[in-house]
């Protein structure tokens, strides 16, 4: 179970409307490498892995991942607030307006919804954790490309934030990898 | 439980060391991968943690665009 705490993990502000750079955003809440397909594909990992210190990071991480995932829902939601349907439309946004109104939904920047083939859960410890590596760097890489896009500075800095998080992350899942590599390697001779 | 740590041996220079038991001979594989070991060291204070988004200096690494 979870405890929830009323607070971001880091502070949402934006410098004021900005429908377009809301468009290209919405990928990091329901894109192939968002943080939506981040904290699903490690909360369900974490069932078939083969040590408890491995289960515990994936469900730390998971668990991170929801509260970036509220993060870029925040800055979804203030980029667009009080934006005319206009307004979105002349920013790309008509379709998600026509369906959504000002309503988040897990899409990517081109409307494309979430589906759950974003991730994968082999049941081979070392595959999944190769895969959540990989998945780290996407993240990161599409945290880069949004800081290229951004003209806010204040989103400009949780984007950075965000992206820190994915380098941190990978450092962890990647010393998981080396001691769930040993404990598969010992348990041949025992 | 008895299993092989991994350590950080001397193709990633000045890389950490990751405690490791002396009746177990760690086998560096071809075709797997591995990350170093990071050991505890300095931290910054939390509120330095929170601006960083990492409360370890060495994984600070900012994007350079």
């Amino acid at each position: 179970m979870w405890v929830y705490q009323k607070s971001l993990e880091y502070p949402v502000k934006v410098s004021g409307p900005n429908p377009k750079l809301a468009k290209v955003i919405i990928t990091q809440y329901g894109g192939p490498d968002g943080e939506l397909s981040a904290s699903l594909r490690y909360l369900n990992q974490r069932y078939s892995m083969p040590t408890d210190k491995a289960r515990g990071l994936l469900t730390d991480i998971g668990t991170e991942e929801m509260g970036h995932m509220e993060i870029v829902a925040t800055i979804f939601y203030k980029l667009t607030r009080g934006v005319s349907p206009q307004q979105m439309e002349a920013a790309g946004l008509g379709g998600h307006y026509a369906q959504h109104n000002h309503a988040l939904f897990w899409s990517d920047p081109n409307g494309v919804p979430w589906i759950a083939s974003y991730v994968q859960a082999t049941g081979d410890p070392i595959t999944d954790l190769t895969e959540d590596m990989d998945a780290e760097q996407k993240a990161r890489s599409t945290y880069e490309h949004l800081i290229h896009l951004s003209d806010d500075p204040l989103v400009t800095d949780v984007l950075k934030f965000l992206r820190e998080r994915e380098i941190v992350h990978f450092q962890r899942f990647g010393e998981t990898l080396n001691d769930v590599q040993g404990f598969m390697n010992s348990k041949k001779f025992f | 439980m008895n299993y092989y740590p991994y350590p950080n041996i001397p193709v990633i220079p000045g890389a950490p060391q990751m405690p490791c038991s002396p009746d177990l001979e760690f086998v560096f594989q071809l075709a797997h991968a591995y990350v170093p070991w990071q050991n505890m060291t300095q931290v910054f204070s939390p509120a330095e943690a929170l601006s960083q988004g990492t409360l370890f200096p060495e994984l600070v690494m900012p994007y350079k665009g």
